[in-house]
């Protein structure tokens, strides 16, 4: 290995460095709470907090505020801001009751909206489940057994977890053992999304492996 | 074609207007006094198991309502906040509130402030134990993942919308020992609670929590709403599926439960021409 190319002496060696000594310093955490995690931990969150201000003023204020009104002409937007400054009067005493009128349309807002993204969510799930035929015969001529199979175990699988997921009655008999299924059924599939994320986090952190062996220590590895 | 207007296809609008009904009716009986039954989540009987090795260890409890931003379910997330601040109250427990959205950082201020007089101990609420760490994801996670290493927490309860860092919270909880309970929507997240916490609310379940613990009759009118909702959609699929066993997948009445453009192919093949 070359010493000199190693050592932080130009300013791509250095964002290298630099890179390293924060990926270390916060991976220290997996052995213990110590200074140096602490003191990356409070710049990561300043840092945070500085780079917000940039989205903030240029993909927010910008965008949806002071384009609109200046550029596009929509005198009206000049409102929104003035009003939702109210929620900083949660911090006084006397006029904390502004706050809430502001909080009051966001949670209208939120969930006026969730009428519109249940219909654009869940509507075409619910018309996928009905598609589900459990024969071959004419009325379904392109239908494999294989399928018919996958659709038994889809409306099962459904009913029972559905059935787990309902709370306004006891469930005692038939319907609590149907509930155990469905509580097993969805123990599968956590576990089958478990394992694919585990797989992605595994990449990433041999991402990370490969940024300190191939870009700090220079030992080159996976052809890359 | 879509399914956002109702003249896209005129059962998504029946459907949401079925449940809005039963929602409405049984917030209606809820206020009027009607007792409605909400069956006990097994995660609930460890809040209390928590806060008491919290109190024994005087150790702090931390809750997460993650990254949530202020909406419904930050309200549902806090009103379990609520329910836990009351609990430790009744022993002057210290807990810590994490928020990573400014809105839910203020209004937590409120309603962990409102927890605290409602327990008769207004003195124990002190506003520097809600914080706002910042809105960005991994910061955030490290703020979470310090402060839980520090104070050697005894009990981490995560309620609210999660992504990529439940796994960071939960493991550095495990790592000190701390009792987790965790409850979430996002359901992606819910098998690392399940591996990493001691009890996981699943799915709904996060729903049925806070309306079991508030006994508020908008929240136990909409639970029960939501199960009608559910029977519906139950018997529906059951139709449905029957319905293309024998018809065919593209029988009309399968386009009229919830395709866009069902309606019209629905009323064409009655020789309706139309249902507009």
């Amino acid at each position: 290995m070359d010493w000199l190319q190693f050592l932080p002496l130009s300013l791509d060696r250095i964002s290298v460095w630099i890179g390293v000594l924060c990926t270390l310093a916060i991976y220290s955490l997996l052995y213990r709470e110590n200074p140096i995690y602490r003191f990356f931990e409070h710049m990561y969150i300043g840092l945070a907090a500085g780079y917000s201000l940039g989205p903030l003023g240029v993909d927010i204020l910008y965008r949806y505020w002071i384009e609109p009104i200046w550029i596009q002409g929509y005198w009206a937007w000049a409102f929104v801001v003035p009003y939702g400054m109210y929620l900083y009067f949660i911090f006084s005493e006397r006029y904390g009751w502004m706050s809430r009128i502001v909080i009051g349309t966001l949670i209208g807002a939120s969930a006026g909206l969730f009428f519109q993204e249940f219909s654009s969510r869940y509507l075409p799930q619910l018309n996928s489940t009905l598609q589900k035929p459990l024969w071959v015969g004419s009325a379904n001529p392109d239908l494999t057994y294989g399928m018919v199979i996958n659709n038994f175990l889809f409306v099962i699988i459904l009913l029972s977890v559905l059935t787990y997921f309902t709370f306004s009655y006891e469930q005692r008999g038939p319907v609590k053992r149907v509930a155990i299924w469905g509580r097993w059924f969805l123990m599968i599939g956590l576990g089958a999304i478990f394992g694919n994320t585990v797989m992605a986090r595994m990449a990433l952190l041999i991402g990370r492996i490969y940024y300190l062996l191939n870009d700090w220590l220079m030992i080159r590895v996976g052809g890359g | 074609m879509s399914y956002q207007h109702a003249q896209d296809n005129w059962f998504a609008a029946i459907v949401i207007g079925f449940i809005a009904l039963a929602v409405l009716l049984n917030i209606l009986r809820a206020r009027m006094g009607a007792q409605l039954y909400i069956r006990r989540i097994p995660g609930l009987d460890a809040i209390d198991e928590a806060i008491g090795r919290s109190t024994e260890l005087g150790r702090p409890v931390t809750m997460i309502p993650g990254l949530t931003a202020f909406g419904v379910v930050a309200v549902q997330a806090l009103t379990i906040f609520k329910y836990i601040t009351k609990q430790i109250a009744r022993f002057a427990t210290p807990m810590r509130l994490l928020s990573a959205d400014a809105t839910v950082f203020a209004v937590a201020q409120e309603a962990i402030a409102d927890a605290y007089n409602e327990a008769g101990r207004p003195d124990l609420y002190d506003a520097d134990n809600i914080r706002f760490l910042s809105d960005r994801q991994f910061a955030f996670a490290s703020g979470v993942a310090g402060l839980i290493q520090r104070e050697r927490v005894a009990a981490s309860f995560m309620f609210g919308e999660f992504y990529a860092e439940s796994l960071i919270f939960a493991e550095t909880g495990n790592m000190v020992g701390a009792i987790q309970i965790a409850g979430t929507v996002s359901f992606t997240q819910v098998p690392f609670f399940v591996a990493a916490c001691d009890y996981t609310i699943i799915g709904d379940e996060f729903y049925a929590t806070s309306a079991y613990l508030s006994r508020e009759p908008v929240l136990l009118g909409s639970l029960v709403g939501q199960d009608i909702a559910k029977l519906l959609f139950a018997l529906t699929a059951v139709g449905g599926v029957i319905a293309s066993t024998i018809a065919g997948t593209d029988a009309p009445i399968i386009k009229l439960l919830g395709q866009p453009g069902g309606w019209e192919a629905f009323w064409s093949s009655l020789g309706g021409g139309g249902g507009q």
